[in-house]
């Protein structure tokens, strides 16, 4: 099945096109990777898949055919770190309750059934002896798991994460992707937009190569070709596209 | 309409302008507009206590009492910042409706007959320019708050023109400024030290809260066409010159306050204007996006 | 007091509540400012809803006009913000002035018609406790309990809105109703708010009580209620303090109430009071001292094997330059019974010194061992290091370090780490 499908999906961002004409899809249970250099639109792709972003034109459907709207409750996304005040009152335990309130409903508050989630959720990031803490208080790669934890916490079938692994300790990459294979071993589904080419080469299952428009799309291990990786990166790694290429087929 | 008491007026205003959107550009530069609004809230008890001191309105003991106030005001903001969790906006409403709070305290204990009294403070005088009492230079006889304005205007633009590329890498980055090696500190004191006496020169006349209007309107204005200092400035000026001469002689037809009345032109001026140019940009991305579609 | 001035007491006392209450959520998501445009904008709505109400101060339509001024110049801000190289910062500025001049131009036009009074619309401005009747009490009442009730009914879509915006957009949360709906309060909030402090006060009424709290809590829950109890105590006091005397308008009186009460909180506050940050670091350094009386004096028990330490000795190899310094220090510790004199000047450590004393050798030990043999520092350097760092060393921090070190007996420069048997063996309690 099909957990997410675009169809020639532009997106525009203040009145420029960030992409054009996309099409891609997720299996289900699979590890997805999004990969470009800056301002490819890598960001502005998963934001429009989540309905941040209006699309310009074509169209993106999930899980065989449902619109967004009826599959919200599946649909887990991490954002980007920069959009979050650290200094907000709030600690670690209450972010990732924030994570059960979508299945809540209007009037529910979280409970003991969503206290125990959480601290399920922040055990798998192993940021348990931190639930009490205030947000500020930690450091960048403890304040992405705890993001992470709430993203887990939605209990969702499609995980969308906006580069978690962005100025993040090696700890955390390493418990950042040992939480994806688990996901995968149960059936879940991960699209992650990444800058770190041997990253994604090693662990994802499929690959986009994004530069505005699609450059390729498909298993990863066809997608790290010379040819592709420098038409994706265009000049910038004309001297590296050879020991990429030569590194990524390993 | 008495026309030279009206010419009086105009230039007043005009003066008031010159000097506040000259500073206004620094501190939309910076995006720090509100510090105009904070900056002239937090200057009157610096004006209470130099009147009570020196019994006098208007002169030197004004223009202390403003600066030091404004000074104040700055400090208590950064510090506030600095000690605790608190950001800069929570700060600033805090420190400058505060000292407002107690500049009118102050105000209503010294005295409800004075010269100085809330409304003058709110709202300004500038349909009593006339009725001040005049000082001689080169044989015209200037108001003598218009004389101050004038003044003011000199010594604020003198050192706009010492500090003009500090100010603006300033504004730029404060980053950049300080590996650059300026002293930023110093450089943020001196504006506000600055725009304080632009703003207490034109108090009088236009009152604590219109004064902001003169600050940020006429640069807001000039940023819609131009980009270099001196094509925002001037057609900042020349949009509140034309609302000055239109509000002038509506205000005295209907016996209105000239000061809010400039300042509702300038508003509207700027939101029409705004809005033109922004349908018209629209349309123009409209035809460009289509544009787009039938070559992809 | 008589019953008027009572109940313009309780109407001041309830618009702290909800406005300290509210106040959390902009100091939270640092529109402090925006709340200044609004408290400005509103000016021109009030003297619509003036004028409409055939100057009779109609509350109903006062709030009203009141609440489309404050759409009114949200939606221009929107519009004009971020576009055209017109910053937000800018934006609030021009429409705060803006609508304040029309405001105040109409204001003087309806007192010319000479309809409106010379006081009716200038309470407006300032605030004017005793012109709160009891029909403005009822609808405060009722506001209050609005308020509070859909605060608490939609917490946690109002606080998921206020933290993460695209979380919740994303998960389908609604942030932008929840945001608008807060505004709405925030508006209605100013607005009638306006009788007891006035527009231009009308932000800080929000601002202070709530930015107060930041001294006393890190949960906005909390927050929420102690907003609530310093905006409720300035109103009160305020109120009362402006009804005593004719010439101070209440605007003022509350406002420089809420800003004594921040003045004590950030000074004495238990959250980053700039006091209790003092007393903190005051206790560490007197911590700091007798730990490091105590480790010298220990280095000469461990040479002579007798408690004995002479003063003299201690006080070279402590490090601490004031003689009149060393004197208060070992002064205190002979009183806190850590140590006991020997004669003139010597000292020797008493059971509870022991304890403390070999705490601290074996933490300065370890971390030399631990910077020499996995940081690899040179011996000769890690004494200085070890001598700062010896005291931030927490037991679960220690039990790391000793496992990391697997368990060592000897220090870099050959001495023995009193180790957990050693301490057993020498009999020093605790151990």
């Amino acid at each position: 099945m099909k957990v997410l499908e675009t169809i020639d999906l532009t997106v525009s961002y203040k009145k420029v096109p960030a992409v054009w004409g996309v099409d891609f899809h997720v299996p289900q249970g699979s590890f997805v990777g999004i990969i470009g250099p800056n301002g490819s639109g890598k960001s502005t792709l998963l934001k429009a898949c989540v309905g941040l972003l209006p699309l310009s034109s074509g169209s993106l459907n999930y899980f065989e055919g449902k619109t967004l709207k009826e599959s919200r409750k599946r649909i887990a996304y991490l954002p980007q770190r920069e959009s979050i005040d650290w200094d907000f009152p709030i600690n670690v335990l209450d972010v990732v309750l924030m994570g059960c309130y979508p299945k809540l409903g209007l009037f529910r508050s979280p409970g003991r059934a969503e206290t125990r989630l959480a601290d399920l959720c922040l055990d798998k990031v192993g940021m348990l002896d931190f639930r009490s803490r205030q947000i500020s208080e930690l450091s960048g790669g403890q304040q992405q798991r705890v993001f992470l934890a709430r993203a887990l916490a939605q209990q969702a079938e499609l995980y969308m994460l906006d580069e978690p692994f962005s100025a993040v300790d090696a700890k955390t990459e390493a418990t950042i992707l040992e939480v994806i294979a688990d996901l995968k071993k149960q059936g879940k589904s991960i699209v992650v937009v990444h800058h770190d080419l041997f990253s994604v080469a090693k662990n994802t299952d499929l690959a986009l190569l994004l530069n505005t428009r699609r450059v390729n799309f498909g298993p990863t291990s066809e997608m790290m070709t010379k040819e592709n990786l420098e038409e994706t990166y265009g000049g910038q790694l004309e001297s590296f596209a050879h020991v990429l290429f030569e590194s990524a087929k390993q | 309409m008495l026309t030279q008491d009206a010419i009086w007026i105009s230039l007043s205003a005009f003066a008031v302008a010159a000097t506040c959107s000259l500073m206004g550009y620094y501190l939309t530069l910076r995006k720090q507009s509100l510090f105009g609004d904070a900056l002239s809230h937090s200057l009157l008890p610096g004006l209470v206590l130099a009147f009570v001191i020196s019994g006098s309105i208007g002169g030197l003991p004004m223009l202390i009492g403003a600066i030091v106030a404004g000074l104040l005001c700055s400090f208590l903001i950064e510090e506030i910042r600095n000690q605790s969790h608190i950001k800069e906006d929570t700060s600033m409403g805090i420190v400058f409706t505060s000292m407002f709070a107690l500049g009118v305290l102050m105000l209503s204990q010294v005295g409800a007959n004075v010269h100085l009294d809330t409304q003058c403070v709110l709202f300004g005088e500038l349909l009593f320019v006339p009725l001040e009492d005049s000082v001689n230079v080169l044989g015209i006889n200037f108001p003598e708050p218009t004389a101050q304005l004038i003044l003011s205007f000199g010594i604020v633009s003198l050192f706009c023109k010492l500090f003009h590329k500090e100010f603006i890498i300033l504004a730029f980055h404060e980053g950049v400024a300080k590996s650059l090696g300026l002293p930023t500190k110093f450089l943020h004191y001196l504006m506000m030290a600055l725009a304080s006496i632009a703003i207490v020169a034109s108090f009088e006349l236009v009152g604590a809260i219109l004064v902001i209007g003169f600050l940020i309107l006429p640069p807001s204005f000039g940023k819609l066409f131009f980009s270099t200092f001196k094509g925002i400035y001037l057609s900042g000026l020349a949009m509140s010159a034309f609302s000055i001469v239109l509000a002038i002689p509506l205000s005295f037809s209907f016996n209105l306050n000239p000061a809010s009345l400039i300042i509702v032109l300038q508003f509207l001026i700027f939101v029409v204007v705004f809005t033109i140019k922004y349908l018209s940009s629209t349309r123009n991305s409209q035809n460009l996006s289509a544009r787009g579609r039938h070559h992809a | 007091m008589s019953q008027y001035l009572i109940e313009a007491v309780i109407s001041c006392t309830l618009l702290g509540f909800i406005s300290g209450f509210l106040g959390n959520f902009l100091v939270v998501r640092k529109m402090a400012l925006f709340g200044d445009m609004i408290g400005h904008a509103v000016l021109p709505g009030v003297c619509i809803g003036f004028f409409l109400s055939a100057y009779e101060k109609n509350i109903f339509f006062i709030f009203f006009g009141a609440l489309g001024a404050a759409f009114v110049a949200n939606a221009l801000h929107e519009f004009l913000s971020n576009k055209l190289r017109i910053k937000p910062d800018a934006s609030l500025a021009i429409n705060l002035t803006g609508f304040y001049a029309i405001g105040s131009t109409m204001m003087a036009w309806l007192k010319d018609s000479g309809k409106a009074g010379q006081t009716g619309l200038d309470r407006y401005l300032l605030g004017q406790a005793s012109s709160i009747s009891r029909e403005d009490l009822s609808f405060i009442a009722v506001l209050t309990l609005i308020i509070v009730a859909s605060i608490f009914i939609f917490y946690k879509e109002i606080k998921a809105a206020c933290f993460d915006y695209q979380f919740s957009k994303a998960s389908g949360l609604k942030p932008q109703v929840f945001l608008i709906f807060l505004s709405s309060l925030i508006a209605a909030n100013v607005i009638v708010s306006l009788q007891a402090v006035g527009v231009i006060l009308a932000c800080a009424f929000l601002v202070i009580p709530a930015a107060t709290t930041v001294f006393y809590s890190q949960k906005l829950l909390s927050r929420l209620f102690l907003g609530a109890l310093f905006g409720a105590l300035a109103g009160f006091a305020g109120a009362f303090f402006s009804l005593s005397d004719a010439n101070v308008p209440t605007g003022p009186s509350i406002i420089l109430v809420s800003a004594f009460v921040f003045v004590l909180s950030g000074i004495f506050g238990p959250e980053n009071g700039w006091f209790r940050k003092k007393l903190g670091t005051w206790k560490d350094k007197r911590q700091h001292q007798t730990e490091d009386f105590l480790r010298c004096a220990y280095y000469f028990y461990e040479k002579s094997h007798e408690n004995k330490a002479q003063l003299e000795g201690v006080f070279k190899r402590s490090g601490i330059k004031n003689p009149k310094l060393f004197e208060r220090i070992r002064k205190r510790l002979v009183r806190g019974k850590v140590i006991k004199m020997n004669g003139e000047d010597s000292v020797s450590l008493t059971d509870k010194g022991l304890t403390l004393a070999a705490d601290m050798v074996r933490k300065h030990r370890l971390w030399e061992l631990y910077l020499v043999q996995m940081m690899n520092f040179p011996p000769e350097r890690v004494h200085a290091n070890a001598e700062r760092v010896e005291h931030l060393i927490t037991d679960k921090i220690l039990k790391e370090i000793e496992d990391t070190l697997s368990n060592p007996d000897v220090d870099p420069h050959g001495k023995v780490i009193p180790s957990l048997n050693d301490l057993r063996k020498h009999g020093v309690p605790g151990y």
